[in-house]
């Protein structure tokens, strides 16, 4: 067990503090917050058409604002970057571990918190959608989408972890990150727009790879997950993480440690 | 003598600016290595490159008598751990001592035990207190600091300016804590400060700092014998006392005043002199010249030099 010694370290000092507990409380909140109004909504409104189409554009609009991808980049920022605030990582490295697995011990932990809010967070969405609309509205392939979400998020935290081992500053780290998971989307549709007059196929796979993308939540045209443009999806996923966890990890050898 | 640790020609530059600049030091087993120099003269960079927390532009250094390995910061061998607390204490102020050292047990892959309790109490902390980090006095963490580094049983400890900041009674607590982790646990301390007279009071070596490049090393034994105790005397015949004392002591002629070095005897001494030459004394008083005063004249003499 001598080599999972990080982990264990870390996992034990962010279960022992406030900051997991508070940012779970917020999505359990906001969620909770979003399923009263819109229940609200549908009782003063009743079953017609208006409150469902209002409810497909609305519901979905609010968890897009506050996604799990949201507080992931608040909770990876916070967790590794304050190895830099209490400038921590020198006692990692003074006690004799490598960079790298500093590195891999601050991903894993990421990753393992990134589950966390995965699991935590659409569960609360799939029962907030239930009590609120009476089922979970989106389509049969919900569960497939879902599946498609684990190599995103992972490239996602991947990327995150890359810029808060690499950024000194705290409240830096969360802005950026935060503006990843909001660029990334954007930078994407763009992308999707143009490749899409030319290779439709790669312009649906570009789109899918980022779950913050409105459209996935106001469509349910299951025909974008077909077998070539969901492993392309998962091919990009998988660029972004060796991408982002190679060049981290080059980047984090060479920093000088305060 | 058996050398810990022993630094060839290190360097680290920064842009153009050699903030380590060739340093070549020993550090003897048992010592306790007052490093000492002005700020931003390169004594915490020399630190850092030992702890790996940045890497050399150039040289190498031996630990224990062996090229750097990663190893000496682990717990693999225990006649060959280091550790280091570099500038301020690097503690999660968001947790209580004991989860500290807890966190930190687990991090070097010490089994947790009771060291924490045991390492607490030899510093001086309330074992049992459930206290935040971040209510610690400074004093508090600077002791929290050093259980963190004793956390790997080091028989090197490096520790940059560790009494920073702290009031004369937090000053004094430390002094004791390494004199004890010396003296009765056997452990080598390089400790570098600016607060040399501070530091005279227990280091047995010196390293001398300035703009990068040490200047010199030498023991406290040396240093102490190169401070100098002059007595300054004003008398009306300055002349009779200078041809009276000169036999006996390094004497000189400074416009009125007759300038002798010496001890703490010399001062009765040359009353008796004075006294049976009956040479009238208007005013005399000693001033000692102690590690701050061979400090600076030791850079002095290196900017003398550097400007000629």
């Amino acid at each position: 067990m001598k080599h999972f010694n990080l982990i264990k370290a870390d996992f034990r000092r962010i279960f022992r503090g406030k900051a997991l507990y508070i940012l779970l409380a917020v999505s359990f909140g906001y969620i909770a917050l979003m399923t009263v109004i819109f229940s609200l909504i549908r009782l003063l409104e009743g079953d017609s058409e208006t409150y469902y189409a209002f409810a497909q554009t609305g519901f979905p609009l609010f968890l897009f604002m506050m996604g799990p991808g949201i507080v992931m980049a608040i909770a990876v920022s916070i967790f590794v970057g304050s190895d830099y605030s209490y400038n921590t990582f020198r006692n990692k490295i003074t006690a004799g571990n490598s960079r790298e697995k500093i590195y891999f011990s601050a991903l894993t932990l990421s990753l393992a918190i990134g589950a966390i809010f995965f699991v935590v967070f659409y569960a609360m969405i799939i029962l907030g959608a239930r009590i609120a609309f009476g089922g979970f509205f989106f389509h049969e392939n919900t569960g497939w989408v879902f599946l498609l979400f684990v190599p995103i998020y992972v490239a996602m935290i991947s990327i995150m972890v890359f810029v808060s081992m690499n950024i000194k500053s705290n409240a830096g780290g969360i802005v950026i990150n935060i503006a990843i998971v909001y660029g990334l989307t954007f930078i994407s549709l763009m992308v999707s727009m143009v490749l899409g007059m030319l290779n439709p196929v790669a312009a649906e796979a570009i789109l899918m790879i980022f779950p913050h993308s409105i459209r996935e939540f106001l469509h349910s045209n299951m025909a974008t997950l077909s077998g070539r443009n969901v492993g392309l999806a998962i091919g990009i996923s998988f660029f972004y993480i060796i991408a982002a966890t190679v060049g981290g990890i080059a980047l984090f050898r060479r920093k000088a440690i305060k | 003598m058996e050398k810990i640790l022993e630094t060839f020609d290190l360097t680290k530059t920064y842009g153009t600016q050699n903030a380590v600049d060739g340093v070549s030091m020993t550090v003897n087993k048992g010592d306790i290595y007052g490093f000492v120099g002005l700020n931003g003269s390169g004594k915490t960079t020399l630190i850092r490159l030992i702890t790996q927390l940045v890497r050399p532009t150039s040289g190498t250094f031996k630990l224990f008598g062996e090229e750097f390995k990663q190893s000496f910061f682990q717990s693999v061998d225990a006649e060959k751990r280091i550790s280091s607390m570099v500038e301020t204490p690097s503690i999660y102020l968001n947790m209580s001592a004991v989860d500290n050292l807890k966190v930190q047990c687990t991090i070097a892959n010490i089994p947790i035990a009771d060291n924490p309790e045991r390492l607490l109490k030899l510093v001086g902390l309330d074992p049992t207190s459930k206290k935040k980090a971040n209510s610690f006095s400074l004093g508090m963490r600077q002791r929290l600091g050093i259980a963190m580094a004793l956390v790997v049983e080091p028989k090197l400890m490096l520790l940059d300016e560790p009494t920073n900041g702290l009031d004369p009674e937090g000053i004094i607590e430390i002094r004791n804590l390494l004199l004890h982790l010396n003296k009765e646990m056997g452990i080598t301390i390089l400790i570098s400060s600016h607060i040399l007279t501070e530091l005279s009071k227990f280091a047995t070596c010196y390293g001398f700092i300035h703009k990068g490049k040490l200047l010199k090393e030498a023991s406290a034994q040396e240093v102490f014998d190169s401070c100098k105790t002059v007595i300054s005397v004003e008398c009306l015949n300055a002349q009779l006392l200078v041809s009276k004392l000169e036999k006996d002591f390094p004497v000189q002629l400074n416009g009125a005043s007759v300038e002798v070095q010496g001890n703490d005897q010399t001062m009765s001494q040359i009353l008796q002199v004075a006294n049976d030459n009956k040479i009238v004394i208007t005013n005399i008083n000693k001033q000692e010249h102690g590690l701050e005063d061979y400090f600076i004249n030791l850079i002095k003499s290196v900017d003398t030099n550097d400007t000629i």
